[in-house]
């Protein structure tokens, strides 16, 4: 269930962005913009782990030198998501292996995004994400916000209420595979990640 | 602490810092002597020495990192020294940045462009969004190709981020500097 104060995140960050959702529009949520106006970049690294950020951070020269990350870890273990902040700056690692397709990236870098907008008081300097998973359940109740955030943000409500419209209007029915099919597709997200969605917006018939 | 009792800790400890400036060392004995019966003149001989210490390792430090830097400077031309970086990020800062790390295929506009910035001494914006930065650049500078401020925002951030995790590190560090009792 989309909680008041994530749906009000979500929308404050496209305002900032000068992106409102409109349904006419096709085509995935431009994931960029959000990014820059939460002034955070996003890196893509294959194999992700916290010893390949560290190895990052200090190579493109986002820390002076070793000793800044010293109390950070750097194992080779593999992690889906990692963000790292300084000052009011912030970067998302995204895993880019072979085991995430570009959805799952997606997904992965609006997890993160949301982490910054709804976390940042409460992190440290840096959250690792070992796993995330495309539902909002779970014990980890801030793993779940940021899903939440990412579910609203890369699948507009108002977008996917226009399109389980269309459909309905088309055909006379809107199955929920069916437009979870199609929906995934055009926003460019996994169709488990979809089917969550239109189940938590009690959207298409089961 | 009353005003007397802070006169009179205030006193004792100038008398103290005369001392220890002199290297009078009769004068120190005696007024460790008023302090062991005194709490508050010892917590403040205490933290003055904090104070010594602290600024004493950073001198040391200082000193260390001048003679390694003149020593890379003259040996090694090629080499890039990296310093802590204090104080807002200036758009001087940033065309530094790119003047050092160009990225590839900048046009020739560009790259004058950025020449031009080098002595500007403005702050960056806080909102580092291209569209943003775009705009205040230009309205600024004049305009510029977009791949260049495309870069600018990239080494902009990377510059401030740089500064700031700077910042917070030595911030912690202080923090969880031994104290004189080696606590």
């Amino acid at each position: 269930m989309m909680t008041p104060h994530v749906a009000a995140a979500v929308a404050a960050l496209r305002d900032r962005c000068g992106a409102p959702t409109d349904p006419a529009r096709r085509g995935p949520v431009a994931l960029d913009r959000n990014f820059q106006a939460a002034n955070l970049l996003h890196v893509s690294l294959p194999e992700l782990s916290t010893a390949a950020v560290v190895r990052y951070l200090i190579a493109e020269r986002f820390v002076s030198g070793p000793h800044v990350l010293a109390e950070m870890p750097a194992t080779a273990d593999r992690i889906d998501g990692f963000l790292f902040w300084a000052g009011t700056d912030g970067l998302a690692f995204i895993n880019a292996d072979h085991e995430s397709p570009v959805a799952r990236r997606r997904y992965t870098a609006a997890h993160e995004l949301g982490h910054a907008i709804l976390h940042r008081e409460r992190m440290g300097r840096f959250r690792v994400d070992v796993k995330i998973t495309e539902d909002e359940e779970g014990d980890d109740h801030l793993e779940c916000e940021a899903n939440r955030f990412a579910a609203a943000l890369l699948m507009p409500a108002d977008v996917v209420a226009a399109r389980a419209d269309e459909l309905r209007r088309k055909h006379g029915c809107c199955p929920r595979g069916v437009l979870a099919y199609r929906l995934a597709a055009e926003l460019l997200v996994s169709r488990e990640a979809m089917r969550y969605r239109l189940a938590d917006l009690e959207l298409g018939d089961e | 602490m009353t005003p007397q009792n802070r006169l009179r800790v205030s006193l004792a400890t100038a008398r103290y810092l005369d001392a220890l400036e002199r290297d009078d060392q009769a004068a120190l004995d005696t007024l460790w002597l008023q302090a062991a019966n005194d709490p508050e003149l010892l917590a403040a001989f205490r933290d003055i020495h904090a104070g010594l210490i602290e600024e004493h390792a950073r001198r040391n430090a200082t000193e260390v990192q001048n003679t390694v830097a003149s020593a890379v400077e003259e040996h090694m031309p090629g080499a890039e020294i990296v310093r802590p970086e204090i104080g807002p990020v200036t758009v001087a800062d940033v065309a530094a940045e790119l003047f050092r790390h160009p990225p590839a295929l900048l046009p020739a506009e560009a790259h004058a462009l950025n020449e031009r910035l080098r002595s500007v001494t403005d702050l960056v914006p806080a909102d580092l969004g291209l569209d943003a930065v775009a705009a205040w650049a230009e309205s600024k500078f004049g305009p510029g190709p977009a791949r260049y401020w495309a870069a600018f925002r990239q080494a902009a951030l990377k510059a401030r981020m740089r500064r700031s995790a700077d910042t917070e590190f030595r911030l912690a560090a202080r923090k969880t500097a031994p104290t004189p009792e080696g606590g």
